[in-house]
């Protein structure tokens, strides 16, 4: 089922026009994030180029995340990243038939509206880019183009829903081909959304009230969600994924879909690791298709991965305390 | 006799769907199961398919390439 709960019902970016004389409502909650639920199950694939697109749609992708950089390359490159160039996302929109997203800068208005008007699919305002403005998200109930947001933990994941996130990705460490850190978080918001379930069950509101209070969220979001025992947004796994393994995994832990950087088009064999992902995210729990998924890629040509403990920038930080 | 309805399960809203037809079977008080299909062998089994929402170059693709649809 689809829930609605914190939804806006006059917010600005649900427009009504007349298209072919039919009347129609764009940007509502409904819409933005039933399309989120179109993404189920899936694997979307961070790409840079139309050649990396045609690949990823090859191998069944159910989106493309068009970006500047890889995150890997943002992390050895440094200095500031932004918003991909118009020109490319514009070409990758029209070589593939599945949808495009970009990235935005965590807090700018602008660059997301920027995208809006390009017409893509879906804008992640997301950690890997540099964050413009740390204190404050965007106002996403404002557009009428759906936005995801990254989360650490439920508290997270709710403010970013207050603000009008139609979808949740729960963070890695993006970049690194270590997805120690993606597994911590997802555990940590379905351990998050079990305690809240049964203090719900249990009929203690007040204990509700102090958990909204902890959250940084109004009680009646964190009411709904304990009711529901899960997020009310579809929820993707991202950061550190490299192998069919890795996606297998995060799928089994409850996650809706994946979310693939830098492991596919830093591997040596693009091609077959996707093929290998998406393959093993549909048939993750069936162990025979996964083992067959992880045969075909070649561990030799994984990206080297990197050690979360010794990294000096640690992406994931970023926005999680506004 | 009973009505069998069989999801396919690749990709899209697997789960709203089996939900909303399981309510509707309730609501209307008839003879009939819904459950998710995979393979031939089990959409075979079905008296109807439903597709659900989700990326259709990507469901199509799946299909194809583990044999749950043939052409």
């Amino acid at each position: 089922m689809l829930p609605l709960y914190g939804e806006r019902t006059n917010a600005k970016g649900i427009i009504s026009e007349k298209l072919n004389s039919v009347d129609t409502l764009r940007g509502s909650s409904t819409l933005k994030r039933g399309f989120a639920h179109m993404q189920k199950n899936g694997v979307v694939m961070d790409v840079t180029n139309v050649e990396q697109a045609l690949i990823a749609q090859e191998a069944g992708a159910v989106s493309v995340m068009v970006l500047d950089k890889l995150p890997s390359e943002v992390r050895k490159a440094g200095g500031v990243a932004r918003t991909a160039s118009i020109r490319i996302i514009e070409e990758i929109m029209d070589s593939v038939t599945i949808p495009v997203m970009a990235k935005c800068r965590i807090g700018h208005v602008n660059e997301a509206l920027v995208l809006q008007e390009t017409d893509v699919d879906m804008i992640d305002e997301s950690e890997v880019l540099t964050p413009a403005d740390e204190l404050h998200h965007i106002w996403k109930w404002d557009f009428t183009t759906p936005v995801v947001n990254g989360a650490r933990s439920l508290a997270e994941a709710l403010r970013r829903i207050e603000e009008g996130a139609s979808m949740i990705r729960t963070k890695g460490e993006p970049g690194t081909g270590n997805v120690a850190e993606a597994i911590t978080h997802i555990k940590k918001v379905n351990d998050e959304l079990r305690t809240i379930k049964s203090i719900y069950d249990s009929g203690d509101n007040q204990d509700l009230v102090r958990i909204a209070r902890e959250f940084k969220v109004s009680y009646d979001i964190v009411e709904q969600t304990a009711k529901l025992g899960r997020l009310p947004v579809v929820n993707f796994a991202a950061g550190g994924i490299a192998t069919p393994a890795d996606a297998a995994y995060l799928m089994s832990l409850g996650c809706d879909g994946i979310f693939v950087g830098s492991g596919i088009f830093n591997a040596d064999d693009a091609q077959e690791r996707a093929n290998a992902i998406v393959l093993a995210t549909t048939f993750w729990n069936e162990s025979d298709k996964v083992k067959e998924a992880q045969k075909m890629i070649d561990e030799r040509q994984s990206m080297l991965g990197l050690d979360v403990k010794t990294l000096d920038l640690r992406m994931q930080d970023r926005g999680g305390s506004a | 006799m009973s009505l069998n309805l069989g999801v396919l399960s690749i990709q899209g809203d697997i789960l709203e769907n089996i939900l909303s037809v399981q309510s509707a079977i309730n609501a209307l008080d008839i003879d009939g199961t819904v459950t998710s299909v995979r393979t031939p062998d089990e959409i075979s089994q079905v008296d109807g398919l439903i597709i659900p929402g989700g990326e259709s170059t990507t469901i199509g693709q799946l299909s194809l390439a583990n044999g749950t649809l043939k052409f």
